[in-house]
């Protein structure tokens, strides 16, 4: 199955930096080598095994938005099932930008009315009040969306806001999201762990989670009862990619962990071929060994449970 | 490695000396070290202008003297007896007399109060430059520091003098610092023994005793350090300390009754696997 990601936003905006960090393992640090996208760089990248997201990153120079618009515009706009648009947050050109954005949402609207709409509001690392001025922005840009549903997220590649943002918006592509999250869930019941998190291979992007019950049950699975960092999801994934980085800076692939820690453990492995699992356990009478072998024991099921729903 | 008591009950702590011209990066290598600030943040700290004492509980207890750059032995208001090390931060562009006068004067004093201190020179801020244009400066500050000390007296070579280079920017800095401290470890060469005998008997090609706090190898096994396999070590040891805090439970109740029945010492494990 197929998926078309358009990415779009001004010239310099950010859009090729963030695909070369989330998709290529590059670090930030070198993104400023990056010259300007000409034309339409388009990337398929498997994703989850049968999931293939075709990325359309779209070079933000004003002679390349006036020709998506018209001469361009049935093969830029058609099949679209998300677009994601990138505002740099320290734009100069705010009034240009939010019109070749309204072209676009209309665009959208003519080729390919069910896509999903993401507003990233880029460059975060370079503003001190980041709450208020996402507020701000966020509403601003609601408003010009004029009743279409969009989601906003501020983001930078320098901190875990990026993966954040990238994984909700895959999360939406996963078909089977809802599906994996349940027999996450009964994993972490089998496990007595606190939380079980599944990470697709290569970009450590979160695909689904286990739930938090919302019942008075008196399992340890409760996330709610340990009230754990909000951000963990997606400093889990920046640090990871992180140390994967200083793996590869060795000539080393990074395969698993196994960290046992004063309060918790956690095993950090492969569940299928595409994905990794991570399961977190608090109890410290749950040995690591068995969560490895828990581990072990589901990768058939998830194996089935991800062939099943890609195919349909 | 228990910390002894000191006279008012207090602990003992080893002191260091941490010298060199002002913006030589003294107070940027506490910092990063030991308080975690971010290597870009150490551009805004600001100038130290009197003698400030720092205690920093690694494997043993320290007390470093972060110094003022015109600071003279005599400003110093103690003996240099007091103390085990002194390290020296040089800035490595900065080939020329200033500090090397300095640090001569130090050494001097030091040679008549307290013959036994380690001296340590840091040449510092070394990503700036080129491997051969380092290397080439490294040697250049070597040479005259020796040249220097040999005009005043040949004894002085006898004292030997250990140069690290470092930067705030890399591990290099965590590397060289680990290198400091384990001429304060007494009970080092043990240490050392154990981890040899652990390599042979669980066939690893490399084993490092780390500081988890703050990244500092407190002792490794026999076999040659590779910079980049320590330097992995170090990224992993960051890793998990920022790890801790994201799953760790900060709920009263819950952390209660999930506490361990005995007192257990983290033991962090990793594995990656060799293709
Ligand atoms: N401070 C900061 N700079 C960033 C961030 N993301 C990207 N940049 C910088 O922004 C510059 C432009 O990035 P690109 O990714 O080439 O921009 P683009 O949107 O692909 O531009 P076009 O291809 O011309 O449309 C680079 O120098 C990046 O290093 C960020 O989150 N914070
Ligand atoms: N490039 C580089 N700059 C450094 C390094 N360490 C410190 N600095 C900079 O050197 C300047 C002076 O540092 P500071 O610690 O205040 O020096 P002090 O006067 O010796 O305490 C600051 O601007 C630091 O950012 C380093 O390893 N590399
Ligand atoms: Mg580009």
């Amino acid at each position: 199955m197929k998926k078309k990601v358009l990415l779009m936003g001004a010239s310099g905006s950010g859009k090729t930096s963030m695909r070369s960090l989330i998709f290529s393992n590059n670090p930030a640090s070198l993104t400023s080598r990056l010259g300007a996208t000409i034309d339409v760089e388009q990337n398929h990248v498997r994703f989850l095994g049968d999931l293939i997201l075709n990325l359309w990153d779209c070079g933000g120079q004003d002679a390349f938005m006036d020709s998506y618009l018209t001469t361009q515009r049935s093969t830029i706009f058609q099949h679209v099932g998300v677009m994601i648009y990138v505002f740099d947050v320290e734009s100069r050109e705010m009034g240009k930008d939010l019109e070749y954005y309204r072209d676009c949402l209309e665009g959208l609207k003519q080729h390919s009315p069910e896509a999903g709409i993401f507003l990233l509001v880029h460059k975060m690392d370079l503003v001190k009040l980041r709450g208020d001025v996402l507020e701000k922005k966020k509403k601003d840009l609601e408003e010009e969306s004029k009743g279409v549903g969009v989601v906003v997220f501020g983001t930078s590649i320098y901190d875990e806001s990026l993966y954040r943002a990238w994984s909700s918006i895959v999360h939406t592509l996963i078909p089977n999201a809802a599906v994996l999250s349940k027999h996450l869930t009964t994993f972490a019941e089998a496990c007595s762990a606190t939380e079980v998190i599944l990470f697709e291979r290569t970009t450590f992007l979160v695909i689904a989670t286990s739930h938090v019950p919302n019942t008075n049950s008196t399992s340890s699975l409760d996330t709610d009862e340990h009230q754990l960092d909000p951000t963990r999801y997606e400093r889990t994934s920046e640090l990871i990619k992180a140390f994967k980085h200083s793996c590869s800076r060795l000539r080393e692939e990074f395969h698993s962990l196994e960290m046992e820690l004063h309060e918790f453990t956690a095993v950090l492995d492969e569940m299928t071929k595409n994905t990794y699992v991570m399961v977190v356990v608090h109890d410290p009478t749950i040995e690591t060994a068995a969560i490895k072998m828990n581990i072990h024991m589901a990768r058939r099921k998830f194996e089935e449970l991800q062939g099943d729903s890609l195919v349909s | 490695l228990k910390a002894q008591d000191g006279p008012e009950g207090g602990v003992i702590r080893t002191k260091i000396l941490l010298l060199g011209l002002r913006r030589a990066g003294k107070t940027s290598i506490l910092n990063v070290l030991f308080n975690k600030l971010p290597p870009k943040q150490t551009f805004f700290l600001e100038t130290t202008i009197r003698i400030t004492k720092h205690t920093f509980d690694t494997v043993i207890p320290l007390e470093i003297w972060d110094c003022p750059g015109n600071i003279t032995v005599e400003d110093l208001g103690t003996s240099l007896s007091e103390f085990s090390s002194l390290i020296f931060v040089i800035d490595i562009r900065d080939v020329y007399q200033q500090p090397i006068s300095k640090l001569v004067e130090f050494i001097i004093a030091a040679y008549h109060d307290n013959p036994d201190i380690n001296l340590e020179v840091f040449v510092h801020k070394a990503e700036k430059m080129q491997d051969e244009d380092k290397l080439e400066n490294f040697r250049q500050i070597h040479e005259r520091i020796s040249d220097r000390l040999l005009d005043v007296s040949p004894d002085y070579e006898l004292n030997p003098l250990d140069l690290h280079l470092t930067s705030v920017y890399d591990h290099s800095l965590h590397e060289a610092f680990s290198r400091v401290l384990h001429k304060l470890i007494d009970s080092l060469p043990y240490l050392e023994e154990l981890l040899n005998i652990f390599c042979a008997n669980s066939s690893s090609p490399k084993a490092f005793l780390f500081d988890t706090a703050s990244r500092l190898y407190v002792a490794t096994d026999a076999s040659p350090v590779d910079q980049q396999t320590h330097n992995l070590c170090c990224d992993y040891l960051q890793m998990l300390n920022s790890f801790g805090s994201l799953y760790r439970s900060k709920s009263p109740t819950a952390a209660t009754r999930l506490k361990p029945p005995s007192p257990s010492t983290p033991t962090p494990t990793a594995s990656s696997s060799r293709h």
